[in-house]
């Protein structure tokens, strides 16, 4: 027998992508009512997909989804932030660690090398740019953490906190102090400092969480 | 509530997966085993949709994986997964620790010290008592995870504490560790009456690692 749910996995998780993005950007705002007709109207795809989609985002923490009123997207407030960034702390830092004992020197050569990318683009403000290539390198320092299950987490952390992480960006303030954190990040990572990695990694984490508390606070991401 | 009512306003979708998780924690489905959705709507008489879904989530928690071709299969948990796991539950419950030293109360305080007690009291019982030992422990850890007042925290910690439940054959032979566990349940008490936050983040960490390291002794014999 056919496997059904390995072929519309793509589908439901693409869609979940689409509508993400979409809240992302702010074309559709938190509080907004997404109903299963409009969406499949929208995107002209049968309603069962974009249920699965919907059942995504509602885990990802995205929306919330009512009995009889369908899927309301969530406001991320400043509390939200505050509990994702503390965990982002901990786990990342957790991830820098435990990556010191995996990282090939071609893994530093390429931290080094996104770094002087994001230098290079720093002045263009070009700030999709600069989150992709600052995803790229919190990633590779994540994904040689060797844990799984801590790279799960971290995905899925990473996905709620995107609404958050572009405020660093937007400012050469932030953008200065990010490429030489990195820079130190790096270098402990270099010398195989486990804990060196894991204090400066969460030292990184914080500094980040403040700038965007300091840029955002009392408002509504 | 009662626990029925609130079982009842769970969605479909999570009673699904409470059973076909509490099915692999009672070993009905063996390591490797091809969880078929056809067959489990059948089974359940309910359609597709659901299952789906609870095995997604299944999947989220560790539980399962989703196999190219094979579908959903019961996802093998190695000595290598525990460990994974342990250090998350290490640094969390750590984090949940501190983040309570804020929101803790001296009647908690009191609170914590009476569960501890009933905890040792439990352990030092001769008949086989697995279940009310572990609920003892469960409720003094949830205590202070509830009190760091932080939901995703909250959320993280109980799917990591699901993947524990089927450690609990192994650890029967509870007498031996509870003495040392009260202890260290103690010693987190007076951390917490400081309310200083490294110490309680520093001090549960460490009882968390001592566990780690008993449990990891009993299961090198397993593996």
């Amino acid at each position: 027998m056919r496997d059904l749910n390995i072929d519309s996995t793509p589908l439901s998780e693409r869609i979940a992508g689409t509508i993400r993005d979409y809240i992302l950007k702010g074309s559709i705002k938190p509080g907004e009512r997404l109903t299963e007709p409009r969406l499949s109207k929208m995107l002209g795809i049968s309603r069962t997909p974009i249920r699965e989609a919907l059942r995504l985002l509602e885990m990802e923490g995205f929306i919330e989804i009512f009995p009889r009123r369908g899927a309301v997207v969530t406001a991320v407030t400043d509390k939200d932030v505050d509990e994702i960034f503390i965990l982002k702390v901990k786990l990342e830092s957790l991830a820098a660690r435990l990556a010191t004992e995996n990282l090939k020197d071609k893994d530093i050569d390429d931290l080094k090398e996104l770094n002087r990318k994001i230098e290079k683009f720093a002045d263009a403000k070009n700030v999709s740019v600069l989150i992709n290539l600052n995803s790229e390198f919190h990633n590779i320092i994540i994904s040689k953490c060797g844990n799984s299950r801590l790279v799960k987490f971290l995905e899925a952390l990473l996905r709620q906190f995107k609404r958050a992480t572009a405020y660093s960006f937007t400012e050469a303030g932030r953008i200065m102090r990010v490429i030489e954190e990195h820079n130190e990040i790096i270098n402990a990572l270099e010398k195989r400092d486990a804990e060196m990695a894991e204090n400066l990694m969460a030292k990184h984490i914080q500094n980040g969480w403040q700038f965007i508390k300091s840029r955002v606070s009392g408002e509504v991401i | 509530m009662s626990r029925d009512e609130i079982l009842e306003s769970k969605p479909l979708r999570e009673r699904i997966a409470d059973r076909l998780r509490s099915d692999i924690v009672k070993g009905v489905y063996e390591d490797g085993e091809r969880l078929v959705e056809p067959k489990l709507a059948e089974m359940l008489g309910i359609s597709r949709t659901p299952i789906r879904e609870a095995l997604r989530q299944l999947e989220n928690e560790g539980f399962v994986e989703i196999v190219p071709r094979k579908g959903a299969v019961v996802k093998e948990l190695t000595l290598k997964d525990i460990d994974d796991l342990y250090a998350i539950k290490a640094n969390l419950e750590g984090l949940a620790a501190r983040q309570a030293t804020e929101h803790i109360t001296d009647k908690d305080i009191v609170k914590l010290d009476q569960i501890n007690k009933k905890f040792y009291k439990i352990s030092l019982s001769k008949r086989d008592i697995v279940e009310e030992y572990l609920k003892f422990n469960f409720d003094f850890h949830n205590m202070f995870i509830i009190l760091s007042k932080n939901e995703k925290l909250i959320e993280i910690l109980e799917g990591l504490d699901k993947n524990f439940q089927r450690l609990k054959t192994i650890l029967v032979s509870k007498s031996e560790r509870a003495a040392e566990a009260k202890k260290e349940h103690d010693k987190i008490i007076k951390a917490f009456a400081t309310k200083d936050p490294d110490l309680a983040e520093k001090t549960v960490r460490w009882h968390i690692e001592n566990s780690w390291e008993y449990l990891r002794s009993k299961l090198r014999k397993r593996y």
